[in-house]
């Protein structure tokens, strides 16, 4: 991969989620670039590009966002691991699949996030962010083919390799 | 092979372990850094996204026209019944906004006041802060308060050249001491990812009602009195504990933030 190109592009995508994507937000909520890249680099990248971009993509969140830095970098990373591991039982190629995937994957890791959050800052919503979660998954998900196939256009801009070409 | 990224795996995990673990000044000064690259971007991104919206406007018009009637139709029919609460809270602040003033004319090189914009959000959605595109080059420093007329909207982060980060109120971390303004209570709010605010510590028998103005407290003598925070909006039935919480809303609109003040002066 070209990494410098690839960190380049991860900032751009978080600038643009940060900022352009609000024409598109609907009553607030926003589709997750980054983690739309992470989990691309999971179903078609090689294992170690997808592990590093993935990493990267959280990493760019954690400073664009407030808290504690590494907290998304984490999650990114083993949820591109995760998809990295069983993409070969998958239909990667079929839109309906990466929705599902986009979907479950945003709902679970906004899921695991949140936990800590209301824990430590004692918050009686949970329920109601959850709602919220989902309404980003959904979201989320109902771009997800859209943004794998212009990620795949770009693979030669960025240099994704896939898991057999080396 | 798989031995390498097994390795990566575990560095990677070590690391993200290791910045999370950094202390909060390091964390900050690396938020600055980033907010001072981004910035410029940023903000270009940020206006070609109200150009595109508007652009979206032009073009829908002949064929949401009906729909945007009735849209219309029912938004009149909510704002009517809105005004008629709206306007005690707008003779408050119509005071506040003439204390701004004043305390603005009374004292300008003592706490200067910049106008500022929002260029970005915060991309977790479930932490509520807000890129603005004044920094360090303005004079804005952590701590700052940033307001929305005489509405609190949050307190500045991270600083860096050209661009700042903004906690805002409704923000889970966001803490701050806030006073009735009918009974003179005070009471801390924390902010809730919900877009409200928890106010507690209010004593079990204050006299609290739907509409109390909420101002914020203890800002000390730098910042002009009597900034408004938001209104009671919920009452949950006290459970015989020694203290109450009620559900406040932001006076200011959280969702639409263009044009912001920034106050420079020390901290609370």
């Amino acid at each position: 991969m070209r990494w410098i190109t690839i960190c380049f592009f991860i900032v751009l995508l978080g600038v643009i989620q940060n900022s352009f994507l609000r024409v598109i937000s609907v009553e607030g909520i926003r589709p997750d670039l980054l983690l739309l890249f992470a989990l691309y680099l999971g179903l078609y990248g090689r294992r170690e590009d997808a592990l590093v971009g993935s990493w990267l993509a959280g990493l760019c969140k954690d400073f664009l966002t407030m808290g504690h830095i590494g907290v998304y970098a984490l999650l990114f990373l083993l949820f591109a691991v995760f998809l990295s591991r069983i993409r070969e039982a998958l239909f990667r190629e079929h839109p309906l699949t990466q929705m599902i995937l986009v979907f479950l994957s945003v709902l679970f890791l906004n899921s695991i996030f949140l936990i800590p959050l209301s824990i430590y800052f004692r918050l009686k919503s949970f329920p109601v962010l959850l709602v919220q979660a989902a309404s980003i998954a959904f979201y989320s998900a109902l771009l997800a083919p859209v943004c794998f196939y212009s990620f795949a256009r770009l693979r030669s801009v960025l240099g994704i390799r896939s898991q057999r070409s080396v | 092979m798989r031995r390498t990224w097994v390795r990566l795996l575990i560095v990677f995990s070590i690391l993200s372990i290791v910045l999370f673990l950094l202390p909060g000044k390091v964390t900050s000064f690396c938020r600055t850094w980033v907010l001072s690259f981004t910035s410029p971007l940023q903000g270009m991104l940020y206006y070609g996204a109200s150009g595109v919206a508007s652009l979206g406007r032009f073009a829908l018009h002949p064929f949401g026209q009906e729909l945007e009637n009735q849209r219309l139709r029912e938004r009149i029919a909510r704002l009517e019944l809105e005004l008629a609460r709206q306007e005690a809270l707008l003779a408050e602040k119509e005071r506040v906004v003439q204390q701004l003033s004043a305390f603005r004319r009374a004292s300008p090189e003592k706490t200067p006041i910049i106008v500022a914009r929002s260029i970005g959000f915060d991309p977790a959605q479930w932490r509520k802060s807000r890129v603005i595109d004044v920094g360090s080059a303005e004079g804005v420093s952590p701590g700052d308060l940033v307001l929305a007329g005489p509405a609190v909207v949050g307190r500045v982060k991270a600083v860096g050249k050209w661009a700042s980060q903004v906690q805002l109120i409704t923000d889970p971390g966001f803490r701050h001491w806030a006073r009735l303004a009918r009974t003179q209570h005070e009471g801390l709010i924390e902010g809730r990812s919900t877009g409200k605010l928890l106010m507690k510590y209010l004593p079990e028998d204050s006299d609290v009602e739907e509409g109390d103005l909420v101002l914020a407290a203890g800002l000390g003598e730098e910042y002009p009195p009597g900034l408004i925070i938001g209104f009671v909006s919920e009452l949950p039935q006290p459970k015989g504990a020694l203290f109450r919480e009620v559900w406040v809303t932001p006076a200011a609109d959280l969702g639409r933030l263009s044009n912001l003040l920034v106050i420079l002066g020390k901290r609370s």
